[in-house]
């Protein structure tokens, strides 16, 4: 059979975010007579492998080659000197987690026979550079370029153009690979293992900020419809795990409410992870969210025109505030008419205060460039961007790149992430936990179970600095030697600049889960930083806070006192988890509540600025909420100095809240305070951090009616 | 005074104090020298100084030939290197007339030889308070100097450049004990005018090609150790400090070409080997590196240094369990060697022994070593 070029249009998220140059497709003809040999036996069989093979072999996709790879090597074991055989079987072993063995299999056909395809040198090239052996990859590269000519002619008989070999464009990736090679970055890529990772493909995870969950797409067998596509593999499916701790995680399940019989696929999840997004590549590569209630997630709906276009739309990330969408799109312009960059692009949404998705806006240089950028993930602290790109500095089709944003909100020049991360293939996929430590993607490196794979990779940051023992006698007339002073350069460690807040929030009479509003707060700006909701069937909640910002939270419920917390995160702190479990309290006679959000100037009672929310929420439940509700302000200080002191200090703090209110509208006779000094402590004395729990405000509820 | 005369007042007092012009080896007393770089220094820079030519006639007409016959003995055996007798004679000298201020001097300079320097102090004080002699003074300071008096010392030395003395040797030691404190540009200055008075004063241009080297100046450093070594080619230590010098500039193949130059002469010299072993290993060519390093300890079977320079060249090989294997020895030699422990704590990170690693770090900052990176993060996710 002499090779087509066939045209399948695959609408899969790995296919659209695969360079299509790197399959082969060039079907050579194995020619029967040339192919037998003075063996008796196993003729025909292997000819019916090679036929079974070729089948494969002609869909060009990943699945088909590695469908026909076994055919072939069945066939290879009749007839191991067969060029064509050899050529095929070297084609089909690069898609494979064995590339080595493409080097031998291409090498030996190219032996064989110079001319056994046009395209051999270029494979052979790709099998070098794969293998990381890129001076080996540039001569290769180079001789193919050099017979252009007959290369070309050969290339017509299959319908091809020398053009779709762009091997300029690999000699240029080979010689980025040696320029960055001793760069590499310090990391352990680990496989996830059973639980997670098959023979088939298993690709594109997406995490919650604090790993505790991941979902991820799976060609695997038992897909939802049990069908393969036309690119021999299984059609995609979502799988959900748990983190179990110390890179266990929980069997991956199907989230069969999700999947159906067409193509599902995960690209972006919320930092909470209660807001999934798939893609689907029908009619034109869309995208859609689904909502975690309770247990369940929502079906998928299509975001909306902003987002989605005719065009091609295919990864997407939010921003820890919910506030800002990053998705990549080959629309040609965006809703502002700034033409875009070239090939996929990466843009940004805002969202609008009817909570819907804004305009489309190009993001513009130096992210986006004339060639494709693709897998955004935007990290929880908002700051550090992560893409893929087939930018000038690639080591090889699709490379991930960071950037980070300035103080002025600026974008860096994207860094190549290095090796060995990135790949001489296509990397993208890729996703970087709260801490910064640990990042996630799926690739088809060595070691793995069969085709893509999820993998762990940990960060270890900069190698310490390894030090010489040495000594020289410096001073002639000395007789004692010197120790010679080693110097090391010094080493920016990127620190994340994150605090996750989560934990459950409960009744706390009967600890039963509650789903439950919460605000974050800006202080210093009073402005929503972003609004959340804790799942109604777990409790459970996760905040992302970029540091910076003097944070209040309030977790409202109705029917329930709402609960107020204060995180100030300075600007240089650096990764930190904090595990508050919330509970509320039923509105009763008798409940009381901390104001963790009223601030004071130091030693006196006047009220700053900064309590201002806090005493928006307390008049908005007073006002409209119970409007008939009466309440005691009481202060509250630490044991550091008397009593008559701190006496006097609580009261005033307590009348200056009840002053406030009674300002903005709360009758006068709902209201009463009372200053405790410490005489009712709820934490120790004995510490500073027990001390600023003991200075505080509080109310009780003296009757609701 | 006659030819004669002068000739038997002739003294090697370089022999003892190790500078000078020219050198030889044939030191009598090389106990003073370390093992290792430095090697027997001679040098055979004769002064005459001081040259009294009265201080003869004034003996001979004090205490008549005996005495006469009695200090030139002891000029005679001090300059053959027999500092007892000389000794002797100088005291038999001295006893006859205690005033007779050169027999001070010559005694003075045999306890020098004798690294009796307290003893030394007290004569040349004694022979300074009948004579004003910078070259004297000089000494003085240059005893306080080997007794780590180093104030007191710079007083002589400051004394000594007050009365005139115009010596390349006083400026050069000016000039090593700013060096020792640490004061590179003082220590330069003092280098360069000792080379001004003295183009020749290998020492000095040895010396700050070091004070180049502390201040990062590296070409400038090689520009020295070479003339150094161009001036005293059997001077291991300038050759040794040049290779150095060239393998801080990263130039490691001429680093290794001078350390070549010493083992020609000095096989032995563990420390020129191990050094050559760090070019080597700088170089990448870690088997060769590891092949010194181990002829290094074969020279030296306790050498620290060697063996951490053999876990390192392990490591780059990716060869953690034996980096780690070396790395423990060097341990094993010197507990308090903080940099083995950052290097095993590598060795062991990328072994994937986090608990180990993170402990061989804790343990290298209670050791002070203070340029760790931050390790607490990933450590504590191993916890």
């Amino acid at each position: 059979m002499n090779g087509l070029k066939l045209h399948i249009i695959i609408m899969t998220l790995a296919c659209m975010l695969t360079s299509q140059i790197s399959f082969s497709q060039i079907n050579v003809e194995i020619n029967k007579k040339d192919f037998k040999t003075e063996a008796k036996d196993g003729y025909k069989e292997a000819m019916n492998s090679i036929a079974l093979g070729d089948e494969y072999f002609s869909s060009y996709s990943t699945g088909g080659y590695l469908r026909a790879l076994p055919e072939y090597l069945s066939a290879n074991k009749y007839n191991s000197n067969n060029a064509e055989l050899n050529y095929k079987i070297g084609v089909c072993y690069l898609f494979s987690t064995e590339k080595k063995k493409a080097i031998t299999f291409l090498e030996k056909a190219s032996d064989l026979k110079t001319d056994v395809s046009p395209d051999i040198k270029y494979e052979l090239g790709r099998a070098y550079q794969v293998n990381y052996m890129f001076d080996e990859a540039i001569n290769t590269y180079n001789d193919f370029k050099s017979n252009k000519t007959e290369i070309e002619a050969q290339l017509k008989k299959f319908g091809m153009k020398i053009d779709e070999f762009n091997a300029d464009a690999r000699i240029k990736e080979c010689e980025n690979a040696i320029k960055i090679s001793d760069q590499a970055v310090r990391a352990f890529i680990d496989n996830l293992g059973p639980n997670i990772n098959t023979q088939y493909s298993d690709y594109g995870p997406v995490i919650s900020t604090d790993e505790s969950m991941m979902i991820f797409t799976s060609r695997r067998e038992g897909s939802t419809g049990g069908e393969i596509d036309a690119d021999n593999q299984y059609f995609e499916d979502l799988y959900i795990s748990y983190n179990e701790g110390k890179n266990r995680w929980s069997p991956a399940m199907n989230m069969k409410n999700l999947n159906t019989k067409e193509h599902d696929a995960s690209v972006g999840l919320s930092p909470d992870g209660s807001i999934l997004y798939t893609f689907k590549g029908t009619p034109d590569g869309n995208l859609f969210e689904s909502k975690l209630k309770g247990e369940d997630w929502s079906k998928p709906k299509a975001l909306n025109k902003n987002i989605n276009t005719k065009y091609h739309e295919s990864s997407i990330s939010i921003s820890s505030d919910g506030k800002i969408l990053y998705f990549v799109s080959e629309r040609p312009k965006d809703e502002y008419g700034t033409p875009s960059k070239g090939g996929r692009d990466i843009f940004i949404s805002e969202r609008l205060s009817n909570g819907e998705w804004g305009p489309a806006r190009n993001i513009g240089a130096p992210i986006n460039t004339e060639f494709d950028e693709e897998g955004v993930f935007i990290h929880p602290d908002n700051r550090t961007m992560y893409f893929s790109s087939k930018r000038e500095g690639s080591i090889g089709g699709y490379d991930i790149f960071y950037s980070e944003l300035d103080d002025n909100g600026n974008w860096g020049e994207p860094v190549n992430i290095g090796m060995p991360i990135n790949t001489p293939e296509d990397d993208v996929f890729f996703i970087v936990a709260g801490n910064g430590i640990y990042a996630y993607m799926s690739s088809a490196r060595e070691g793995g179970f069969g085709m893509q794979d999820i993998w762990r990779i940990t960060f270890l940051g900069p190698e310490q600095p390894l030090v010489a023992g040495t000594e020289d006698n410096l001073i002639a007339s000395s007789k004692a030697s010197i120790k010679a002073e080693v110097k090391q350069e010094t080493v920016e460690v990127k620190k994340v600049r994150l605090t996750i807040m989560k934990g459950t929030i409960t009744d706390s009479e009967t600890n039963q889960p509650l789903e439950s509003e919460i605000e974050i707060v800006d202080l210093e700006k009073d402005e929503v930083y972003a609004t959340l909701s804790s799942n109604a069937s777990t409790g459970k909640y996760l905040i992302s806070l970029p540091s910076g910002k003097n944070y209040g939270i309030t977790a409202k419920t109705d029917g329930y006192l709402f609960h107020s917390e204060n995180v100030n995160v300075p600007a240089t702190s650096s990764y930190q988890e904090i595990i508050k479990d919330i509970k509320l309290k039923a509105i009763n006679v008798g409940a009381t509540i901390v104001l963790a959000n009223i601030f004071f100037d130091f030693g006196k009672a006047t009220l700053r600025d900064l309590s201002k929310t806090e005493l928006d929420n307390l008049i908005k439940l007073l006002n409209v909420d119970y409007p008939k509700m009466t309440i005691e302000i009481g202060g509250h200080t630490d044991n550091v100095g008397s009593l008559e002191t701190n006496t006097k200090l609580s009261a005033n703090r307590a009348k200056a809240v009840v002053d406030y209110l009674i300002e903005h509208g709360v009758a006068k006779e709902r209201l009463s305070y009372k200053g405790y000094a410490y005489q009712n402590p709820i934490d120790t004395n004995d510490t500073e951090e027990g001390r600023q729990n003991n200075r505080r405000v509080e109310f009780k509820i003296i009757s609701v009616k | 005074m006659t030819n004669k005369m002068k000739k038997l007042l002739v003294f090697s007092l370089f022999a003892i104090i190790g500078i000078g012009v020219s050198y030889s080896q044939e030191n009598k007393d090389s106990s003073m020298y370390d093992s290792g770089i430095n090697q027997i220094i001679v040098p055979t820079q004769i002064i005459t100084s001081p040259t009294d030519g009265d201080t003869v006639n004034t003996l001979v007409a004090a205490e008549g030939q005996e005495a006469t016959i009695m200090y030139n003995n002891g000029v005679t055996q001090s300059n053959e290197g027999n500092y007892n007798d000389a000794i002797q004679s100088f005291s038999n000298v001295i006893q006859m007339n205690p005033e007779m201020a050169q027999a001070y001097y010559g005694r003075g300079t045999c306890y020098i030889q004798q690294r009796r320097y307290d003893d030394a102090i007290t004569d040349l004080k004694e022979y300074t308070k009948r004579k004003e002699d910078n070259y004297a003074t000089y000494l003085i300071g240059y005893c306080y100097f080997h007794k780590s008096d180093n104030q007191t010392a710079l007083t002589y030395f400051q004394n000594a450049i007050e009365q005139g003395c115009n010596n390349a040797d006083l400026f050069y030691h000016i000039g090593v004990i700013n060096f020792n404190d640490a004061k590179y540009d003082d220590a330069m200055k003092y280098y360069s005018r000792a080379i001004e008075i003295d183009d020749s004063h290998a020492f000095s241009y040895n010396d700050r090609g070091s004070t180049y080297r502390m201040l990062g100046q590296l070409d400038k450093a090689i520009a020295d150790y070479s003339k150094a070594a161009q001036l005293n080619p059997r001077m291991d230590i300038f050759k040794a400090n040049l290779g150095s010098a060239y393998r801080l500039n990263k130039d490691y193949q001429k680093a290794i070409e001078a350390y070549d130059e010493v083992l020609k002469t000095n096989p032995d010299n563990y420390m020129v080997l191990n050094n050559k072993g760090i070019a080597q290993y700088e170089m990448k060519d870690y088997d060769n590196a590891i092949k010194t390093l181990n002829e290094c300890l074969n020279k030296k079977k306790d050498y620290a240094y060697a063996f951490n320079n053999i876990g390192l060249c392990y490591y780059k090989k990716k060869e953690y369990s034996l980096a780690i294997e070396a790395y423990t020895k060097a341990i094993a030699l010197n507990p308090d060697y903080g940099e083995a422990y950052v290097n095993r704590g590598a060795a062991k990170e990328l072994s994937r022994d986090m608990t180990g690693a993170c402990s061989d770090w804790e343990k290298a900052e209670s050791l002070g070593i203070t340029n760790l990176h931050d390790y607490q993060t990933i450590c504590n996710e191993y916890k």
